[in-house]
């Protein structure tokens, strides 16, 4: 039955829903401790192979956020073949850390030997990838490649992406969500929020940021 | 006379060129005075006036900047002499030395610039300012010089301009200056000016840049005021060389310290350049193996031919290209590519017929008749007029016709028998 809206402030949430929730972006984001310490606090129960498979995709997610890129393509091989092999994308663009790595580490020899046995051979694939290696080998013109119009190239909020990606193929592989329930919810709390707000007296936006402050 | 040995070819590539050059440099009716001719020839003569000026502000720059340049040590040494504590002697062995130094500077010629033109003021003038002085000053004097009663000869030394120009413009440098010096013309040509061209290019068909570089940076203000791009294409091949090399580590030192710079306004192309370190110069990828062609360094000299003309104000196209298709285009009409095409017409011959195909034909107000007795123009006043059998023929033949016979018209191409009464006169559209 629907339930009028005006009642919606009033109705008790599940607690197990909650619960679910929080679980859900805790195992997206690798937080293994805090999972098993939430599980055991709330009574819940989870399949053993979620929190292995989080331990290996933890592992992954650091080497290539630390900077040891090849380390996390390894280990993303190890735990299944095909993952990268179907995804020349992925690939291309953890490779290409690697080459970011070197030449801030200033290993120019290192990163062209880099560059023309690994990234150049994308280049007969597909126009797309010669773009962005020309945008990647413009980095080594620069003593200081933040100087370089490309520098965004070399900043976390790339990496932080790439990274992101490598981690919903991972997830996606087994068939688990690639974006947590928190996430969807928000997206849709912010667009139902937005619809109502272009009605005649509806509530303001649902803004994240203005939520936690008022916290 | 030189020109009568060409050959037949020649002197008949020369008949559009002197037609045209007839009636432009003669717009005016004789006896006139000088002043629309002068006005009608600077319109086609801005480069014969415009080079040597700029070559000549070039000198004016250079020896500036030298008089600056010794002017302040001068001034600095001394300073350097109040502030020093030195004896007698050394004082005056200090000045006579900075004398020395300002006796070198008066041979290489102060000047003034209140006038350009003017006579330089030393007793010993700088040698390259006066005679380049000289030439504007020879050239503005032929210009005025044109007129009715000379215009032939006028034509004909342009023509030979024109062929010198077109020579040094293709690197026949040696030919140039036979023809010149065998004429007379050496103030009204640019073949100095084509000689400093000439080692820049001879370096870059050498797969050399330095000469390149150094013209550019003596053209400094000027190139970067045109938004030139001259010295990033000369430092982008000069990296291609270092990846060809596979100098690659000295490659990278050079982006950095000569392409880097470049990277705000042209960003596209650097990038596509320093991508080569990744492929290597025998890669099969064709966006980069074009790179490290040889014919880049072709495009490097026309590049460089370009803006050279640029910098001395000269045309882009050699002036015989701009004389001749303006002559042909003038001539150009669709019955010259009909077989019937009279022999006199220059674009009855094969090669004017292609020279002048990409040309658009000239614009004609009126249709032009010719008289088929006399040969003459039919216009306003000798309009055509037609006979009972439909041909035309001018009023002055039909007159004397007339005139002959009692009255009587005889067609010449029919034997028709009429009375000039019975003429109809046609009007032109």
């Amino acid at each position: 039955m629907d339930v009028d809206p005006r009642q919606y402030e009033q109705i008790a949430i599940n607690e197990n829903d909650v619960n679910n929730i929080i679980l859900s972006y805790l195992i997206h984001n690798c937080y293994k401790e805090s999972s098993e310490s939430f599980i055991s606090c709330t009574g819940m129960k989870q399949p053993a192979d979620h929190l292995e498979n989080m331990e290996k995709r933890k592992r992954i997610f650091h080497h290539a956020l630390e900077g040891n890129v090849l380390k996390a393509i390894e280990l993303t091989g190890q735990l299944a073949q095909d993952i990268l092999e179907n995804n020349n994308d992925l690939l291309f663009d953890l490779l290409s850390l690697h080459f970011v790595d070197l030449v801030c580490s200033k290993k120019w020899t290192e990163a062209l030997e880099f560059a023309q046995t690994k990234l150049s051979p994308y280049s007969v694939k597909e126009q797309k990838y010669m773009d962005k290696i020309e945008g990647f080998m413009s980095l080594l013109a620069y003593e200081n490649p933040v100087e370089c119009p490309m520098f965004h190239l070399i900043g976390l909020d790339y990496r932080q992406q790439v990274v992101d990606s490598l981690n919903q193929t991972i997830l996606a592989h087994f068939n688990l969500p690639i974006h947590t329930a928190m996430e969807r919810l928000i997206q849709q709390t912010s667009v139902v929020r937005q619809c109502l707000s272009q009605e005649d007296g509806g509530p303001p936006p649902f803004s994240l940021k203005d939520f936690l402050k008022s916290r | 006379m030189e020109m009568d040995s060409l050959p037949n070819g020649n002197n008949t590539a020369g008949t559009p060129i002197s037609a045209t050059a007839t009636a432009t440099a003669n717009p005016a009716p004789p006896q006139s005075s000088n002043l629309p001719q002068l006005t009608e020839s600077l319109k086609l003569e801005h480069q014969f006036l415009r080079v040597p000026f700029e070559h000549y502000k070039k000198t004016l720059r250079a020896n500036h900047r030298a008089v600056e340049k010794e002017m302040s040590a001068v001034i600095s040494g001394v300073t350097e002499a109040a502030a020093a504590d030195l004896s007698p002697d050394d004082a005056v062995n200090h000045l006579n030395s900075l004398v020395c130094r300002l006796q070198g500077l008066k041979r290489k010629g102060f000047y003034s610039f209140d006038f350009l033109f003017a006579v330089l003021s030393l007793e010993e003038g700088s040698r390259a300012e006066h005679l380049q002085a000289q030439k504007c000053r020879v050239r503005l004097d032929h210009l005025e010089s044109a007129d009715a009663e000379n215009m032939s000869e006028w034509n004909n030394t342009r023509m030979k301009r024109i062929l010198v120009d077109y020579m040094l413009r293709m690197s026949y440098y040696d030919t140039a200056v036979k023809l010149a010096k065998s004429s007379n013309l050496q103030d009204l040509v640019d073949i100095d000016v084509f000689q400093e061209a000439k080692k820049v290019i001879d370096a870059l068909q050498n797969k050399d840049v330095a000469p390149a570089l150094a013209w550019c940076a003596d053209n400094k203000s000027r190139l970067k005021k045109s938004k030139s791009k001259m010295e990033f294409q000369l430092r982008l091949q000069e990296f291609i060389e270092l990846v060809r090399a596979e100098n690659n580590l000295r490659a990278i030192t050079y982006a950095r310290k000569y392409l880097a710079p470049w990277g705000a306004t042209h960003m596209k192309e650097l990038q596509r350049v320093i991508a080569t370190l990744a492929f290597k110069r025998d890669t099969e990828c064709s966006t980069y193996k074009v790179l490290f062609e040889a014919k880049q360094w072709d495009y490097l000299v026309d590049q460089f031919k370009q803006e050279f003309c640029k910098l001395y104000g000269m045309t882009l196209e050699p002036l015989l290209n701009i004389y001749l298709q303006a002559g042909l285009s003038a001539l150009k009409t669709p019955y010259c590519y009909e077989d019937d095409c009279t022999k006199e017409d220059p674009l009855s011959q094969e090669a004017f017929r292609t020279l002048a195909m990409p040309l658009p034909y000239s614009k004609q107000h009126h249709s032009k008749l010719v008289c088929y007795i006399t040969k003459e123009l039919m216009d306003t006043e000798n309009p055509p007029q037609v006979l009972p059998n439909g041909y035309v023929y001018s009023t002055k033949a039909l007159e004397e016709m007339a005139k002959k016979n009692n009255g009587r018209i005889i067609c010449p191409r029919t034997g028709l028998v009429c009375s000039y009464t019975e003429l109809v006169k046609a009007y032109i559209s």
